[in-house]
């Protein structure tokens, strides 16, 4: 298989049907609609035509309701939740939008380009983006960032697990988008409390975490199991939430700061309890003391292409325990909050600093290739050959339902820097108008221009 | 650019149209306060459409072809229609609201100072926001592949050997 096609099975196993598996809670863990995004659609003239490529549920559907948007997902359950909301939705791929040359007057893609394998296809999403916005429209772009004040990344390439819950899990297998118990009145969430986010699966962690011990997937499964009573226990979504505003929680403290201690469960246990006590008395405290607990993660430089001794460690032990340690929810910014944990893999280090000048497509490739060559963890070997034998032998069975490898999302997160490079380098018709920073997110706002070809 | 319709108020009451009265949802397995709406494609989202298969040069528009039309009543906007004309392609709106017999007394051609003739607009409005195709198939003319509508949700994913 050659590279883009590993790319496409990868893009197809650890984004598509990941999202195909998780839509009905994966939307309802995403209505808040980030501020910054929320502001590039409400300055958008009435009467704007507008492209929501990757609109997932439809957040940003509703926005601005002086123009008229058109989204699009490549996953058909959150199409038709975004469908079911009265917006106008199609399934479709961003890198073969159906759309005529030139005729939105801006489009928003939202936390989707970080989700293709490769360099090229990256830029084939962006210049499809391009493609179809008229010149003088605007493009609003979101990627997950590479640096990030509570999360390190062993590699640009990664994979992300979805801590799916388990009344989620039991309606997927009935294979309906069902949301049970979760409808939400968009007037009593903007009136809730603003932390109501913080929802169901911190809860889940919560109850799950101080007597899980998960070595094997068989654990899991009983897991689940315990799960699903414990939640059925506090099945009422607004107790939940209340109880979490009460606490003033404002950080996922188990995933944010708990997840180094994965492998050392009697460690996690004392910390747990440590932490259950902190929570009295507000998260100040907490934050300190958790602070402290990680500081030779924190204090580790992320940038750095070397795995040094301590994330050895911290892989090595976290392969153990595959699971939890995930956050599926929003931030308290709005901003889509997910921890690589220990499921983290790393897949390779692809994008050198070395490649921002203007360069073709194919030499960076190979620069790629090489830089990947004196990289510590993957040779010289194509993302996803590296991946798929270490984790998918092709010829084997498919993964039981309980395989938690089929939540895991694949991201290329993004350096410093790199979105814009890429559109500099090679997106002609776009001119960078804002490139900024925004809550773990890089963001890019370009303005279509006119190429003149001679 | 797309110039913006002269004679405009500088506040325009432009409101993102709102199905009215429709009680039936389809996608009952979604449970949500939107039950009450259905998905569905309008022709102002066909217009926007083009075929995407490889190789192909001349694939706009798309055929239409409906199995399932409801007609909604939707708050009429004059501004908001008269901003919406001049993106469209004219011809390919007067085809497809005719191949699904819906064109109604909707002029072939676009009249002069049509953002100021509100008989015109209304007819416009009726076209674009109110005539919904729930099933039905959107058809390359050039290489005939079909692209299948439902529950009001067009399918343009393309199969490996077409992109």
């Amino acid at each position: 298989m050659d590279r883009e096609q590993h790319s496409i099975q990868l893009e197809k196993q650890h984004v598509h049907d990941v999202y195909d598996r998780i839509a009905p809670h994966f939307s309802d863990t995403r209505y808040k609609a980030w501020p910054q995004v929320k502001q590039f659609l409400m300055k958008q003239e009435p009467g704007s035509l507008i492209a929501d490529v990757g609109c997932g549920n439809g957040k940003y559907l509703d926005i601005n309701p002086f123009t008229w948007k058109l989204g699009s997902d490549h996953c058909n359950s959150l199409a038709s939740i975004a469908g079911s909301r009265g917006h106008e939705v199609m399934v479709c791929d961003n890198l073969r939008l159906p759309y005529r040359d030139n005729c939105f007057d801006a489009a928003i893609s939202i936390a989707v380009v970080h989700h293709f394998a490769t360099v090229e296809r990256r830029v084939a999403a962006i210049r499809e983006l391009a493609r179809v916005v008229r010149p003088g429209g605007q493009v609003m772009i979101y990627v997950w960032a590479l640096e990030q004040t509570h999360r390190k990344f062993e590699a640009q390439d990664v994979l992300v697990p979805w801590h799916m819950q388990a009344h989620y899990l039991q309606s997927t297998a009935h294979n309906t988008p069902k949301k049970q118990k979760k409808v939400k009145d968009k007037s009593k969430r903007n009136n809730h409390h603003v932390q109501d986010h913080q929802d169901s699966s911190r809860m889940s962690i919560l109850s799950q975490r101080p007597s899980s011990n998960q070595h094997s997937h068989s654990v899991h499964k009983n897991h689940s199991q315990s799960a699903l009573q414990q939640s059925s226990k506090c099945q009422e979504p607004s107790k939940r939430r209340g109880s979490f505003s009460i606490l003033g929680l404002n950080l996922p403290f188990a995933e944010r700061n708990g997840y180094h201690w994965n492998s050392e469960t009697s460690l996690f246990r004392s910390l747990w309890n440590n932490s259950m006590e902190q929570l009295s008395q507000g998260e100040d405290s907490y934050e300190k003391r958790t602070a402290t607990s990680v500081e030779g993660f924190d204090h580790q430089n992320v940038t750095n292409n070397k795995t040094n001794g301590i994330t050895e460690a911290y892989l090595k032990a976290d392969r153990r325990t595959r699971s939890l340690d995930i956050e599926n929810t929003e931030d308290s910014d709005g901003v889509e909050v997910s921890i690589p944990n220990g499921e983290t893999r790393e897949l390779q280090n692809k994008y050198g600093s070395a490649d921002r000048a203007r360069k073709p497509l194919e030499q960076i490739r190979q620069e790629q290739e090489h830089v990947r060559g004196r990289s510590h963890s993957l040779g010289g070997e194509d993302i996803s050959e590296k991946y798929y034998r270490n984790h998918h032998k092709p010829e084997a069975a498919p993964a039981e339902p309980e395989d938690l490898s089929q939540y895991h999302r694949y991201y290329h997160v993004f350096r410093e820097g790199e979105l814009a490079g890429l559109i500099e380098e090679h997106v002609e018709n776009l001119h960078i108008l804002q490139d900024f920073y925004d809550h773990a997110n890089w963001c890019v706002i370009a303005e279509k221009v006119q190429v003149w070809t001679i | 650019m797309i110039a913006l319709v002269p004679g405009l108020l500088p506040t325009c009451t432009a409101k993102q149209p709102q199905v009215k009265g429709c009680t039936s949802g389809s996608r009952k397995n979604v449970g949500c306060m939107f039950l009450s709406l259905r998905t569905t494609m309008r022709l102002l989202t066909h217009n926007m459409l083009t075929s995407h298969v490889k190789g192909v040069t001349n694939g706009y528009p798309l055929k239409l072809q409906a199995e399932n039309i409801k007609v909604m009543s939707v708050d009429f906007n004059p501004e908001f229609v008269a901003r919406m004309i001049p993106k469209l392609e004219w011809q390919a709106l007067v085809q497809a609201a005719e191949s699904i017999g819906h064109l109604g007394d909707l002029p072939r051609e676009l009249v002069p100072e049509y953002e100021s003739n509100e008989e015109f607009l209304k007819m416009a409005h009726h076209v674009l926001m109110e005539v919904e195709v729930i099933e039905g198939n959107l058809e390359c003319p050039e290489t005939g592949r079909k692209f299948p509508i439902k529950n009001g949700i067009p399918n343009m994913l393309l199969n490996e050997d077409e992109v």
